[in-house]
């Protein structure tokens, strides 16, 4: 008698926990997953990078509406300025202080850009040479018009992007020109090359 | 089935079971003697399907029990009429009765008592009845083959762990909750930029940021190329005039609700300054300018209707370089964000 009871009991509470868990957990995780990372019908992808199309726009979606509350953003209208931003290299592996990164912006020619490296929290990483991005007006070319910003925690010749330790980073790159844009957001859309991301070594 | 004498439940207390009890009892009665072999007491069979049975039993007499002994109780406590069933009344021996007052509380009392054992007996039932039965248990020889009374409609469906309707249920209530939480979270504006920055400026003033720094940014991932003035708008009690100077390519003024929505944007260009000037109107007063009277020169300004009565102005402008900065100061300076002069009294 007493193990029939036990055997109820324990049934109701695994029902239970099921329930909670595809309920809760479901409900929960998956609006998470998708104001957090967006999906294909919020976001447009270009290699590493990602960016909201309708976010600042009044008819946004919710999952957009909800990411520009959760992330205290103020962005301008995609029909003018686009934000990108990148976690990962062009090989999907993680961007993190303990590897040196190239970035290649050669084929970047929108009229104004900026280029900014922040934590995971979206603050700027403290260091000595009080580096904390590059735009349009400050990268240095080469002779032959290519420019590459290194991103590592050492100091590095040229265009070198501090990174201290500050763990898991994320790279934003803001475009503020209507015309670059217009193209990148016209029917069909005409991405134009974004900066590959290239790991060059770890410690 | 026998009850023993000492339980048997007067007639005055008889309990009225619920029919689905009184069903089974009367198919098991039937059941046991149409097949003609004389019934072992149910401790007597071994399998499970029988302990199952007698603790079923078990649970009904247990039921049956509870209202003679709140009788039993009630007596005690000079509750009820001094008369028992058995006892022989004759017409000159008149039972001692109870006031009026109290043979109603007494029969309330009792028929309280009566309910919830039945109540109580009956959800037994039903709990034993729904537990999963062990259908695997080896039968032993020379036992009764136990009639289960269990209805076959309630033997189908005993509930197992992954029932469909649980597990549809649960997609629904995840969905509703998905949708909860994604629209809530724009109308809470909780952690919003609006609500972040709004301690830090005052209504209708335009306030220049330094230059953004480790520790000292207005906003998660603010540029740190790009140099910041903000207004907080109200325009409950009059419109709001912003005026900026946007020189050149980078430079930008934009609104926005306190939701984040940028519902204006006015971009610098490659073809020189921009100056710009306009009246932030609410959705009422779109037809100031209609107003008979003085006119002075802000009605002249272009209007931008808002869809909130309050909201936020910024003026960004890019750090082209270091030698450059204080210039881009002073360029930034220039923006202003104040109440509209309609606002004063005509003189």
């Amino acid at each position: 008698m007493i193990l029939n009871a036990i055997a109820a009991f324990l049934h109701l509470t695994i029902r239970g926990a099921l329930f909670l868990a595809i309920a809760v957990f479901g409900g929960l995780g998956t609006a998470w997953a998708l104001i957090h990372s967006g999906s294909r019908l919020t976001t447009v992808t270009s290699g590493p990078w990602m960016s909201w199309t309708a976010a600042g726009r009044m008819d946004a979606d919710p999952y957009t509406r909800a990411n520009t509350v959760r992330t205290a953003r103020l962005p301008i209208n995609p029909s003018l300025a686009l934000t990108w931003r990148a976690e990962n290299d062009s090989d999907g592996a993680r961007i993190h202080s303990s590897c040196a990164y190239s970035i290649d912006m050669s084929l970047l020619d929108a009229a104004w850009w900026s280029l900014a490296v922040y934590d995971d929290r979206g603050a700027l990483i403290s260091n000595p040479a009080n580096r904390h991005g590059f735009n349009a007006a400050t990268l240095v070319r080469n002779a032959d018009g290519t420019a590459t910003i290194v991103l590592a925690r050492d100091a590095r010749p040229g265009n070198w992007l501090p990174t201290t330790g500050a763990g898991k980073v994320t790279l934003l790159l803001d475009i503020v020109d209507p015309v670059w844009v217009a193209t990148a957001t016209s029917d069909p859309p005409k991405l134009k090359p974004l900066p590959a991301i290239s790991r060059i070594a770890c410690r | 089935m026998t009850i023993a004498p000492e339980n048997q439940p007067s007639p005055q207390t008889t309990p009225e079971l619920p029919a689905t009890i009184r069903e089974r009892l009367k198919a098991q009665t039937t059941a046991t003697a149409s097949t003609g072999q004389p019934v072992r007491s149910e401790a007597a069979t071994a399998p499970a399907n029988s302990r199952f049975q007698e603790f079923r039993a078990r649970v009904r007499r247990a039921g049956a029990t509870l209202v003679p002994m709140a009788g039993q109780m009630a007596r005690r406590l000079r509750l009820r009429p001094q008369v028992r069933p058995t006892d022989a009344v004759s017409p000159d021996q008149s039972p001692q009765r109870v006031t009026p007052a109290k043979n109603h509380v007494a029969g309330r009392a009792l028929a309280a008592a009566r309910a919830t054992s039945v109540r109580i007996g009956s959800t037994l039932d039903a709990i034993v009845t729904r537990m999963p039965s062990n259908r695997t248990a080896p039968r032993t020889r020379n036992t009764v083959q136990t009639f289960d009374a269990t209805p076959p409609d309630l033997k189908e469906a005993r509930p197992s762990l992954f029932a469909a309707g649980m597990l549809l249920t649960a997609v629904v209530t995840a969905g509703l909750i998905h949708l909860g939480t994604t629209f809530a979270i724009p109308l809470l504006g909780a952690g919003s930029a609006y609500a972040t920055l709004k301690p830090a400026l005052p209504a209708n003033r335009m306030v220049a940021f330094p230059v953004q720094a480790p520790g000292r940014q207005i906003l998660p991932f603010a540029s740190p190329d790009t140099l910041y003035a903000i207004c907080r708008f109200d325009i409950a009690a009059s419109p709001v005039v912003v005026r900026a100077l946007l020189p050149g390519i980078g430079w930008s003024l934009t609104l926005y609700t306190p939701a984040g929505d940028n519902f204006y944007a006015m971009p610098g260009t490659v073809n020189g300054p921009t100056d710009v000037a306009f009246m932030v109107v609410p959705p009422t007063d779109r037809m100031l300018n209609m107003m008979p009277g003085a006119r002075r020169e802000e009605m002249k300004l272009n209007q931008v209707v808002a869809p909130t009565r309050e909201g936020l102005a910024v003026v960004r402008a890019p750090i082209k370089s270091a030698a450059m900065l204080d210039e881009t100061r002073r360029e930034l300076s220039a923006s202003s964000c104040k109440t509209s002069e309609l606002a004063a009294p005509v003189r």
